[in-house]
């Protein structure tokens, strides 16, 4: 963030522009570009700068549609994927006549391999998206299985990942999965709002959703944010850097944290599984609420989501935990807590004590 | 201001039945009064009678000259119950040549777009001394009309796109625009009613509808925070602020219900938990009724719409409650009061979700034909005038306006 605000604060030169501030302005875009294919592991020119995961999604998923007319118009996805490529996908199926097939999720949140086999030896498709890490979950899919099943299945069908959840978190290596596209949001890796990547494999042709400047290579206009651009590479490099300690020490915050509710007296249904992405835990309290949950610890300002969100649904509606085949109770009950490195001990403490304490006071049967 | 040539104002028309009889002082000076309030923020106004008519002028400091201006006191004018119809005006010295000089681009304004268009001309002579009667001024503003657009204008007597009024008394006022108006008695000259304001659709439409035969509105809304979150009541004051565009300012009592709630969850049987949690929000708001001088409660049921609106629910309930409870909406289509919803602007709010989330409390097969012996039975374990007590002492009161 700082560094987004002293570039921004330094002028507002274009990128495009061949002025001496243009150069330079272009010259901190490239170097950003590069940092991140380092930490990615793609090459420069693979990297798109956009303005956050759902436009990097949009542009992977209708971008392929609309230039890709001889791929066959069937799209696999899974169950459990966030609204913005359900959405897009939706979107296909309604203006583009493609057929949708969603592949179930197996209970523990991963998205069933064996009905994907199915799904894709039925007819050739020619899209498949699924997430790296479940937003809702936690749960990891295996992407290099994943793809090595496609391309022996579906070898024309385009593969693009929503890894928003994953990048800067999890081991990632854009050259050995072997994707065509994957979907990045700069501020879930403390970039700035606004700011996000599409990398897409060089041989992959995207019809663009914005023209104009032709700026990143035509792909998607409109001026570079540069200062944007440079934050989100910091961002990525410094998760990079340090994944392997950060995963080890949020691993360590989450475990500690079931242990902590265990010590209570208190009935919970861990949703995640221990094998999940160890930042995003989801869980249960049956008698409670998750909304009520919710409120009563962001009137404490401690901060966790629902299982089911109340301002877009109805309550006990919840997409991806159906899905996993949740009774409702359970998914009423769910909710969902950030896990990072930097939570100390009695602050995870603190967040099991509240909640045992509020579950004792507000649960009814 | 009358020295200037030209003026915009309002010409704003009352209910003339309710204007008859000993109340018409009294109806109209709270009607201005509720009239300046509402525009008070909009610059300084001179609202003045005169007959069956009020004018709603430029004072110190504003300008209806300017759209923007014009379009807001209009739209404010319009929510103001015992206000008929409203229309912006133009008015001029009375003098026949300058009305001649005015009304060609004051038409040459509305045929901005291409087409062809039909009117006629409305005029009404007050002042006698002028020296065209109504019947002539009628002719020869058309024929000019016509002269002047031969290819585009023509007269039709019935449902033309125009009507030009031109009505001459001290000044002459043209106007060919009337907008409805919210109608009704103005607030304020029925008393005092206390409105049990839910997030939902039906309550907003109860408060509106007995503002608008004149009674003041404070509202009370039971919040079971954490069960429902801040955006409940934020939904809330918003209702409160879009009804308080009709009823003027309304005072939100906020009542502090989780405690209440949960007693009665432990205690009362579970198919009488929505008709004893009704019981105790009548007493509540008996009680702070009393405290603001509400003579009334009012509530948004609707008889078999629910459980809790059943007959022998409603009889139930009302036996607690030491004054009338008036439910406007009692023998209403729920579909009609959507259309009034829609109409006042409260249906887009009632319809977000925010409540939905707090069916925590509802009973799963509630008793639809209680008997009031079933709710004192319901009640016996509870000390009622202690948890009422207990809950008028968390009440925090908001002052909403529009």
């Amino acid at each position: 963030m700082e560094r987004y605000a002293r570039l921004a604060r330094q002028g507002a030169n274009n990128p495009s522009s061949a002025h001496g501030g243009g150069l330079e302005a272009a010259r901190l875009v490239q170097e950003a570009r590069q940092s991140i294919a380092r930490s990615l592991d793609c090459l420069p020119q693979e990297v798109y700068f956009t303005s956050g995961g759902t436009e990097s999604i949009n542009l992977a998923l209708k971008g392929a549609a609309y230039a890709g007319s001889s791929l066959p118009k069937r799209a696999l996805t899974s169950a459990g994927e966030h609204d913005a490529v359900d959405a897009s996908l939706s979107f296909l199926e309604e203006y583009l006549d493609y057929q949708l097939v969603r592949v179930a999720l197996q209970a523990d949140g991963r998205m069933d391999l064996a009905q994907l086999s199915q799904a894709l030896e039925e007819e050739p498709a020619g899209l498949v998206s699924f997430l790296a890490v479940s937003n809702e979950t936690g749960a990891i899919n295996p992407l290099e299985q994943v793809v090595s099943l496609v391309r022996e299945k579906a070898p024309r069908a385009l593969i693009h990942s929503d890894i928003v959840q994953a990048c800067g978190k999890l081991p990632f290596s854009f050259r050995r999965t072997g994707l065509d596209m994957v979907s990045v949001a700069g501020h879930k890796i403390r970039a700035p709002k606004g700011t996000g990547l599409l990398i897409k494999a060089e041989r992959v042709k995207l019809q663009p959703l914005f023209h104009g400047g032709r700026q990143e290579s035509g792909l998607r206009s409109g001026t570079v944010d540069m200062p944007g651009a440079q934050a989100l590479a910091l961002a990525l490099s410094l998760h990079t850097e340090n994944l392997q300690d950060h995963y080890r020490k949020t691993l360590a915050a989450r475990n500690f944290f079931l242990d902590c509710l265990a010590r209570h007296p208190l009935v919970f249904h861990t949703i995640s599984s221990a094998e999940s992405s160890p930042y995003v835990l989801s869980i249960a309290f049956p008698g409670l609420r998750g909304e009520t949950l919710m409120n009563a610890l962001s009137a404490e300002e401690i901060f966790i989501s629902t299982g089911s969100a109340c301002g877009s649904r109805k309550a006990g509606d919840n997409r991806v935990l159906s899905a996993m085949g949740l009774e409702r109770e359970i998914i009423l009950s769910a909710v969902r807590i950030s896990f990072h490195p930097d939570l100390d001990h009695d602050a995870i403490r603190h967040l099991a004590d509240r909640i045992a304490w509020l579950h004792g006071r507000y649960a009814v049967s | 201001m009358t020295q200037m040539n030209e003026e915009k104002l309002i010409l704003v028309r009352l209910g003339e039945i309710t204007l008859k009889g000993l109340n018409r002082g009294r109806f109209i000076s709270r009607l201005i009064g509720n009239m300046r309030r509402r525009l008070s923020d909009l610059g300084e106004f001179e609202i003045e009678q005169s007959h069956s008519r009020v004018w709603v002028r430029d004072g110190e400091g504003s300008t209806l000259s300017q759209p923007a201006v014009m379009q807001e006191a209009m739209d404010r004018l319009s929510r103001i119950f015992g206000i008929v119809s409203i229309s912006p005006a133009l008015s001029i010295p009375a003098d026949y040549q300058i009305l001649k000089e005015t009304l060609i681009p004051y038409v040459g304004d509305l045929l901005a777009s291409p087409g062809t268009y039909t009117f006629k001309m409305e005029a009404r002579r007050i002042d006698k001394t002028f020296p065209v009667r109504s019947y002539d001024l009628c002719a020869e503003l058309g024929a000019l009309i016509l002269e002047t657009w031969p290819d585009r204008m023509k007269v039709q007597m019935e449902a033309p796109d125009f009507v030009f009024h031109v009505e001459i008394r001290d000044r002459i006022y043209l106007y060919h625009q009337t907008l409805e108006a919210a109608k009704g008695l103005p607030v304020g000259m029925s008393g005092r009613g206390m409105l049990l304001l839910s997030g939902g659709i039906d309550s907003p439409v109860a408060g509106y509808l007995m503002a608008s035969r004149g009674m003041i509105i404070e509202a009370v809304y039971f919040h079971t925070f954490p069960y429902t979150g801040p955006q409940a009541l934020t939904k809330v004051e918003t209702l409160a602020g879009l009804l308080a565009a009709y009823a003027g300012r309304i005072r939100l009592h906020v009542v502090d219900f989780t405690e209440t709630q949960l007693t009665l969850n432990e205690h009362c049987p579970e198919d009488m938990l929505t008709v004893v949690m009704r019981r105790f929000m009548m007493r509540i708001a008996s009680s702070l009724a009393r405290q603001s001088g509400a003579k009334a409660l009012i509530t948004g049921e609707s008889l078999g719409q629910v459980a809790s609106q059943t007959l022998e629910a409603l009889v139930t309930t009302d036996m607690v409650a030491p004054m009338p409870v008036f439910r406007p909406l009692i023998g209403m289509d729920k579909n009609d009061a959507i259309t009034i919803a829609r109409r006042i602007g409260t249906f887009e709010t009632s319809i977000l979700p925010y409540d939905d989330c707090c069916t925590v409390f509802v009973s799963k097969h509630p008793k639809t034909h209680p008997s009031p012996e079933d709710a004192v039975r319901a009640e016996r374990d509870l000390d009622v005038d202690r948890l009422v007590q207990a809950a008028l002492d968390k009440v925090t009161v908001l002052e909403i306006v529009s």
